[in-house]
């Protein structure tokens, strides 16, 4: 276990540098953005303070959110992006780059189902963090709109009501448990499905990219295929109710991410190579 | 002692090692040789549990640990790391560390296995410093520190994939030296080289790689003995028919 | 005899490296570097000082002893033997090999041995007075 935390540590560290790129990036836009338009917002009241006849409204931080949806967003999509491309990369660059790192991972003293269990640890701290993140700068954006704006027009904003401002809020903060364990679930199977497609392709050529390639192109299919079998509502033509069978799907996703993992395990015991 | 039997492997359609069999004994320095290309380094790797192979066996004091015979079984990669150092023909540490750094990271990893006192006689030996980064050190410099990450780890089998490439020539000296002191005591080494005159009188064993098998396996000192044939006489006759 | 002194240089790859350590030694007897009784290093102290195999250090001295050139008793240190006949046959044993190195050299020269023996005499003494003035 203490093996196992010294390389989640390692894999962190080694990652810091964008980590902290990528949280100054979206303090600074979000944060940034929240200000300037909290000040022009401030300008236009004061300036409309001289003019009696004009009256202006009541405004809570949800405005500047839901008019600017895309310069929130687009932090965020930064991040994705990035921890999309880690997904991949995090494996790739042991073999890649000057050093070669994967001799070191496969030589250490330790199953090496450690090296997989790292790196996936890391990948969920990277987005767990960066999720604590997005959520300590709502407060943040509130907080900051408020003090810019005069009290007098300020109208309360629940950090629920911010969150559903934007649908990239909604998805990656969802606010009910059941769509947060849907979509982080999904989420954790697809890494966990890319993680082994990338351990196979890494076995001996050409073997190697022929199986990850068949292993990839099943697993598409069968995922997306069980979405695509829910939209279709499929159920009723398999005499099912509709929480059936997304049971049943959802069962579907758990064995693709066991034997996610089991196949990954087997791919860096027995066929993974320098 | 280290038992290579049969091993087998093909690259693409083009079959590298057609049943390379061979030992290597715990005190004794080993040399395997062939041409370029000939898989000494793959066989090296197999041994190390860094490439599967088609077919074959690979024991280390009579445990099998050939990845398709053994590969799931609990704590192999544990006892091969404990039994067997590899140093490959390159550094694999990230180029960003410090060499302090880098030892510091043995000493975490390698817990019982790392030798941090050798690791220092070692560094002083090769005249390291310990605050250079790793992307900055010369060829050579990066050789001997490659040398000290595998010998400060206290394991009865040392494999060596071309410790002399291209190095200059003091350093190659400084690397043969450390085959005649104490840090390869009672160790079985396993090295793989084209600069064979380095080390010629320092081989205890030859075995010779050609077209995939052992063409050749011999104790140096008696082929001097019996035939009066210089390890480079006998590579002539084996690899120019 | 000190550290660097125990270094041997340019192995013959075509002679058993052990009977090249043991010709060192004794050409080390013959010449007084090693005198009799002297301690020897241990196997694995040569090893290093030689920068050889330290199983050929090994084998040397294997060899050595049943050659009766050290003698090792119990765990103290090797050392060379005190037996003066040892001591003179080494001497004779070299002088020897020179000889016949010597005389295959000159083997299809036409001299005769009186020519020879004049030769050497000579040189001999030329040799002796510049040890001589060395000392």
């Amino acid at each position: 276990m203490k093996a196992l935390l010294k390389l989640i540590h390692f894999e962190i560290h080694r990652f810091r540098y964008i980590l902290f790129g990528l949280m100054g990036l979206t303090a600074l836009v979000q944060i940034g953005a929240t200000v300037l338009i909290a000040i022009g917002d401030r300008m236009e009241r004061l300036a409309e303070y001289a003019n009696p006849e004009v009256v202006p409204g009541p405004v809570s931080v949800l405005e500047p959110l839901a008019n600017n949806r895309g310069l929130y967003g687009f932090p965020v999509l930064i991040c994705i992006v990035t921890l999309l491309l880690y997904v991949f990369l995090i494996w790739y660059r042991e073999w890649f780059g000057k050093s070669t790192l994967i001799y070191r991972l496969l030589m250490l003293p330790m199953p090496r189902r450690n090296v997989y269990l790292a790196k996936l640890a890391a990948l969920l701290v990277f987005i767990g963090s960066l999720l604590a993140l997005q959520l300590v700068l709502l407060l943040v954006i509130r907080a900051v709109f408020n003090a810019i704006v005069p009290d007098e027009y300020l109208v309360a904003a629940s950090l629920a009501d911010m969150i559903n401002t934007n649908e990239v809020f909604q998805i990656l903060l969802p606010l009910s448990l059941e769509f947060f364990v849907l979509f982080y679930g999904m989420g954790i199977t697809c890494v966990l499905v890319l993680f082994t497609a990338v351990l196979l392709e890494r076995g001996r050529r050409p073997r190697g990219t022929f199986l990850a390639a068949a292993y990839a192109a099943g697993m598409t299919v069968l995922l997306v295929g069980t979405i695509v079998a829910r939209a279709a509502s499929l159920h009723e033509w398999l005499h099912l109710y509709a929480y059936e069978f997304t049971w049943i799907l959802a069962g579907i996703w758990v064995i693709a991410a066991a034997f996610a993992v089991w196949l990954g395990f087997r791919a860096l015991n027995r066929t993974v190579s320098v | 002692m280290i038992e290579v039997r049969d091993l087998r492997l093909r690259y693409f359609r083009k079959p590298v090692l057609k049943g390379v069999s061979f030992t290597m004994e715990k005190g004794q320095i080993t040399c395997l040789a062939g041409l370029n290309g000939a898989g000494k380094s793959t066989v090296l790797k197999a041994i190390m549990g860094l490439v599967p192979l088609d077919g074959g066996s690979i024991r280390i004091d009579g445990t099998e640990t050939a990845l398709h015979l053994a590969g799931n079984r609990r704590d192999l990669n544990r006892f091969r790391v404990q039994h067997v150092s590899y140093i490959p023909d390159r550094l694999a540490m990230p180029p960003s560390m410090k060499l302090w750094e880098a030892l510091r990271f043995m000493d975490d990893f390698y817990p019982g296995i790392w030798n941090g006192g050798k690791a220092k006689e070692m560094m002083t030996f090769f005249g390291l410093g310990e605050r250079e980064r790793i992307a900055n050190l010369s060829k050579g410099n990066a050789a001997k520190f490659n040398l000290v990450l595998g010998l400060a780890l206290d394991t009865p089998y040392v494999l060596m994939d071309e410790p002399f490439s291209g190095i200059d020539l003091f350093s190659r000296e400084a690397i043969a030296e450390v085959f005649s002191n104490s840090w390869l005591e009672d160790r079985g080494v396993l090295i793989t080289t084209h600069e064979i005159q380095e080390v010629e009188h320092l081989i205890d064993k030859m075995v010779m790689l050609k077209d995939g098998v052992v063409a050749m396996a011999f104790d140096s000192e008696e082929m001097r003995l019996a035939e009066n044939k210089s390890i480079i006489d006998v590579m002539r006759e084996v690899y120019r028919p | 005899m000190a550290p660097e002194d125990w270094l041997m240089f340019e192995f013959n790859t075509r002679e058993p490296v052990y009977l090249q350590v043991v010709r060192h030694f004794k050409q080390w007897i013959a010449t007084g570097r090693l005198k009799a009784g002297d301690t020897i290093p241990s196997r694995r102290e040569l090893a290093v000082l030689a920068k050889i195999n330290p199983n050929t250090a090994q084998r040397a001295y294997r060899e050595m002893e049943e050659q009766r050139l050290i003698v090792t008793e119990g765990n103290s240190p090797s050392r060379i033997t005190g037996d003066e006949r040892i001591l003179r046959s080494i001497r004779t044993e070299l002088i020897e090999d020179a000889v016949d190195q010597f005389l295959m050299l000159i083997k299809h020269i036409d001299v005769s041995t009186d020519e020879l023996l004049e030769l050497i005499r000579q040189k001999h003494a030329v040799n002796r007075s510049g040890r001589e003035t060395e000392q």
